[in-house]
């Protein structure tokens, strides 16, 4: 099922297979994208919503220098621009880090989804809820942490995100984000952030190399990064 | 779930004379790497800067401590 890590590890059970059914039926087409290549642009008026099927995808803001925010960063099963059904166009970019498949939804389909079957509806609203907590947890991260804490947290999120759709087993992971991409994610520069993954290897907490991560120390970097996982809404036993 | 210590046990309700950031009374952290200076916290701070943007930044922190350490303090959790 090409639409099979939606919601997984996070109550996709709760889903009817009639439901899973009507996601994977509802899906209009299927694209593969380049690696860093840009899928959507702000402004823009649009009629689909993008569900991640493979790779990782970011959202992203430029200021008026050009130097760039990261503002999200997407796994498989992630639907990445859910909110614009009903916004129409999106206030921000958004591009692929790796070579990605992607699953697009038409509006007119969604909104057929929206009028039959509440309880997918409700699903759908969920996913699009828990981009919103991620958005506090990345304020946070970016108010109130410390550039050790700052990069400790994001690596920290994505492990308990990837290990959710089973593309993380005891801390490994694959991740296509260069350092310049952890500082756009963290608001640090590539010097910080090459310090900073340094430091975390000396303290043997985390490697970062070739594009594969290991936590060597789960919980000492969790407590670097004052990550606490509620804020990702994670269900057991799927 | 690691506890990590994050959050006060009874919440904000417990801390309303303390919502606010607070100065910091412990110094930041400085280092040079890659030909560039990164000053690191605490508070959340991490910042790069060339050498001689470093280097003013110094003496303008040192000439404004120097006038804050003569003013009267300010209790910061009062209007």
């Amino acid at each position: 099922m090409i639409s099979g890590k939606f919601l997984l590890g996070r109550g996709r059970h709760e889903l009817s297979e009639d439901e899973k059914q009507v996601l994977e039926d509802s899906i209009g087409s299927v694209r593969q994208v380049a690696a860093r290549k840009q899928i959507v642009r702000a402004g823009d008026l649009i009629d689909t919503s993008t569900l991640l099927i493979e790779g990782f995808v970011c959202r992203y803001m430029d200021d008026r220098m050009g130097q760039r925010q990261l503002v999200a960063v997407h796994v498989p099963g992630d639907f990445v621009d859910l909110h614009a059904f009903p916004m129409k166009r999106l206030d921000h970019d958004i591009a692929t880090l790796g070579p990605v498949k992607i699953a697009c939804y038409d509006h007119r389909t969604l909104q057929g989804i929206t009028e039959r079957y509440p309880h997918l509806t409700q699903k759908l609203w969920f996913s699009t809820l828990l981009d919103a907590a991620m958005h506090r947890e990345w304020i946070f991260r970016l108010g109130r942490l410390g550039a050790e804490g700052r990069i400790a947290h994001l690596f920290c999120e994505l492990n308990v995100k990837l290990e959710m759709v089973g593309m993380a087993t005891d801390g490994r992971f694959m991740l296509p984000m260069t350092q310049p991409d952890l500082a756009e994610a963290t608001g640090l520069t590539g010097v910080h952030v090459n310090r900073v993954l340094r430091a975390l290897r000396e303290k043997n907490l985390l490697t970062f190399k070739a594009n594969e991560v290991q936590i060597l120390d789960r919980q000492a970097l969790a407590a670097v990064a004052e990550f606490e996982p509620q804020y990702l809404y994670g269900s057991k036993g799927e | 779930m690691t506890d990590t210590g994050r959050s006060a046990p009874d919440g904000i309700n417990g801390r309303e004379n303390e919502i606010m950031t607070t100065p910091e009374s412990i110094a930041g952290t400085a280092a040079a790497e890659g030909g560039l200076v990164t000053l690191d916290g605490p508070d959340g701070l991490a910042i790069t800067f060339t050498p001689e943007a470093a280097a003013e930044t110094g003496r303008r922190l040192i000439a404004a401590a120097e006038v804050a350490a003569g003013q009267p303090s300010d209790d910061q959790s009062h209007d």
